[in-house]
């Protein structure tokens, strides 16, 4: 890549470090180290959110799913503006006017301490593994890329975001996640212009060329348990999961206890749901239009670099042959078949996972993207990773502190303390997602494995926070029926695999409530503790 | 009394506050469902006019 492109890769990773420091004034206390004094206006919270879940996943995995699927991915999000709707008007109330630190310091105040404990458990086990995958994901294209080594690439990702988060705790994540949300859209928007002159057709012509290859197919009626992309599993599924990931997960429920009041908070909440389908929208139409790129431009056969240096070495002629014919091939079917073909030769050399989606759009970027705009896209994925490591960073910091080190080790100590501890927290679990990326990487299927472990448990976490909205739950309802919810998510994902992951939220709800309302109506109501009187 | 009444006031002014609150966010509800209705059609017309 040429020299300017990495003046402004670094140029602006020290410009947002920077930028993070200066922006960690007043964080000297523990509330404004983790709630920014509950003082961040809405469009910095709602931005902040939207920074969170747009990792460097979707930058390269969310664009190469455009380039080989086309956009039915986007039914995966239909169900968000429902959900956001409806903790609107339950859980961030709830939760706001509580005046709580962690959504599970929540639980303790209406329900008992090991609710409280083993949510916030269950969340620090997913949420370190999973904060290990995000930084895997765009190190490993990456280091297949650049050819570098992969702990560097792994560092240059994570070590910025460790500082700034741990430096500045949640004030300088969510204004650095403002500015880092300004460079992804232009990115995405840059590419899309650049895309739309380079392919030497009309835009009409490109969308009709990508409408008859099946890229444009939006919705997909059929309602079925197994398939993750129709309408009715975004819509149905696909609530859930989103009511427990804004609504229960401590890395959004963070950004909107941080906000000025309730009517900020749910309105932050809102502005997610008012630009998120338009966005992944975006996201994918970059990997439709690459496409499209292709179809009139010679593209690699394999996008990885590394599969393809590991068939050349093994078979050079055939390599040469299958790319020629590739090249030449009359039909998008056939193009298909010889990828598939080559990909084949590629797994069985490398023994790794033969799906190249990931690379296309870094490929694309290096290769034919023109100076400059590559580097400005390289930034927004490094930024778009560093968005999501640092919310995910404070607020696993925020559980460990506030649930676990002050909650049972040192309930009495100084706020300078507690801080010092905070700061501590988020370098250890830097260096744990460091860790678990690099090992992440190696074992390959790791990633899937641990996005499916999440989804073991948001359904039941969420089921517990809905009890705790009905006043006669008791607190042994609410753990029997947190358990139980776990084990039938449990048994459903060993025994009825192909049961689509986004069915496991609704499944968990249905059991928590049925057996915690069950158990509730059994047993003696309970005098839930008051950890307002106790740190 | 006087803390009674600087109570009441104090109510009595959040009410407003509170009914604008809530009227911004029946506001910003309404928009947000007007956007994804506006969207998905966008989406339909795209899948409907390109797709064969």
């Amino acid at each position: 890549m040429n020299p300017l492109n990495w003046v402004i890769v670094v140029g602006w990773i020290a410009y947002v470090v920077t930028h993070g420091i200066r922006r960690s004034k007043g964080t000297t206390e523990m509330e404004g180290y983790f709630l920014a004094h509950r003082s961040l206006p809405w469009w910095a919270v709602g931005l902040s959110v939207m920074a969170t879940q747009l990792s460097a996943v979707t930058m390269i995995g969310t664009t190469g799913q455009g380039a080989t699927d086309g956009m039915r991915f986007i039914q995966f999000y239909f169900g968000l503006p429902l959900a956001m709707v409806i903790l609107g008007v339950t859980l961030v109330p709830l939760l706001k006017n509580a005046g709580v630190y962690t959504a599970y310091e929540y639980l303790e105040r209406r329900f008992d301490a090991r609710t409280r404990s083993l949510t916030a458990f269950l969340f620090l086990l997913s949420r370190g593994m999973s904060c290990g995958t995000i930084i895997a994901a765009p190190a490993v294209v990456f280091s297949a890329i650049f050819g570098w080594n992969l702990w560097w690439c792994v560092a240059i990702i994570g070590v910025p975001a460790v500082l700034y988060a741990m430096i500045g705790g949640v004030q300088a994540v969510t204004w650095v996640d403002v500015k880092q949300m300004f460079l992804i859209v232009g990115a995405l928007l840059a590419v899309v212009i650049t895309l739309l002159i380079q392919i030497p057709v009309s835009p009409s012509t490109a969308l009709h060329v990508a409408g008859a290859t099946g890229h444009l197919r939006v919705f997909d009626f059929s309602f079925s348990l197994t398939n993750t992309y129709t309408f009715w599993s975004g819509l149905i599924g696909g609530t859930f999961l989103m009511m427990s990931y804004f609504g229960t997960d401590q890395s959004q429920v963070q950004r909107y206890l941080a906000a000025k009041s309730v009517d900020e908070a749910r309105t932050s909440l809102l502005m997610s749901a008012y630009w998120k389908i338009p966005l992944q929208a975006l996201v994918l139409l970059v990997g439709v239009l690459v496409f499209v790129y292709y179809e009139y431009h010679k593209g690699p056969i394999l996008f990885n670099p590394a599969h393809e240096r590991a068939v050349h070495n093994a078979f050079p002629q055939l390599l040469a042959d299958l790319q020629q014919r590739y090249d030449t091939a009359s039909s998008p079917m056939l193009r298909d078949a010889l990828r598939s073909q080559a990909l084949d030769y590629a797994r069985g050399l490398t023994h790794g996972p033969a799906n190249d989606a990931n690379y296309i759009i870094p490929r694309f970027v290096i290769d034919h993207l023109p100076l400059g705009l590559a580097g400005i896209f390289i930034a927004a994925v490094i930024a778009a990773a560093m968005n999501a490591i640092s919310g995910e960073l404070t607020s696993l910091s925020s559980a460990t502190v506030i649930d676990l080190y002050r909650r049972w080790i040192k309930p009495q100590a100084t706020d300078a303390h507690y801080l010092r501890v905070s700061r501590a927290s988020i370098a250890f679990w830097g260096v744990f997602a460091c860790i678990v990326a690099h090992y992440a990487v190696n074992l390959g299927s790791l990633i899937e494995v641990v996005n499916r472990f999440g989804s073991f448990f948001y359904g039941s976490i969420l089921g517990v926070f809905l009890l705790a909205m009905i006043p006669r739950a008791t607190s042994l309802g609410a753990f029997v029926g947190m358990i139980t919810g776990l084990a039938a998510v449990s048994v459903v994902n060993f025994r009825a695999p192909r049961v689509s992951f986004l069915w496991h939220n609704l499944i968990a709800v249905v059991v928590v409530l049925a057996v915690g309302l069950a158990l509730s109506a059994l047993s003696p109501k309970s005098s839930p503790a008051r950890v307002a009187a106790q740190p | 009394m006087s803390g009674r009444s600087a109570k009441a006031d104090r109510r009595s002014a959040q009410q407003p506050q509170d009914a604008a609150a809530r009227g911004r966010f029946v506001k910003t509800l309404l928009s947000v469902l007007g956007v994804q209705v506006i969207t998905l059609l966008l989406l339909w017309l795209l899948q409907s006019t390109f797709s064969y």
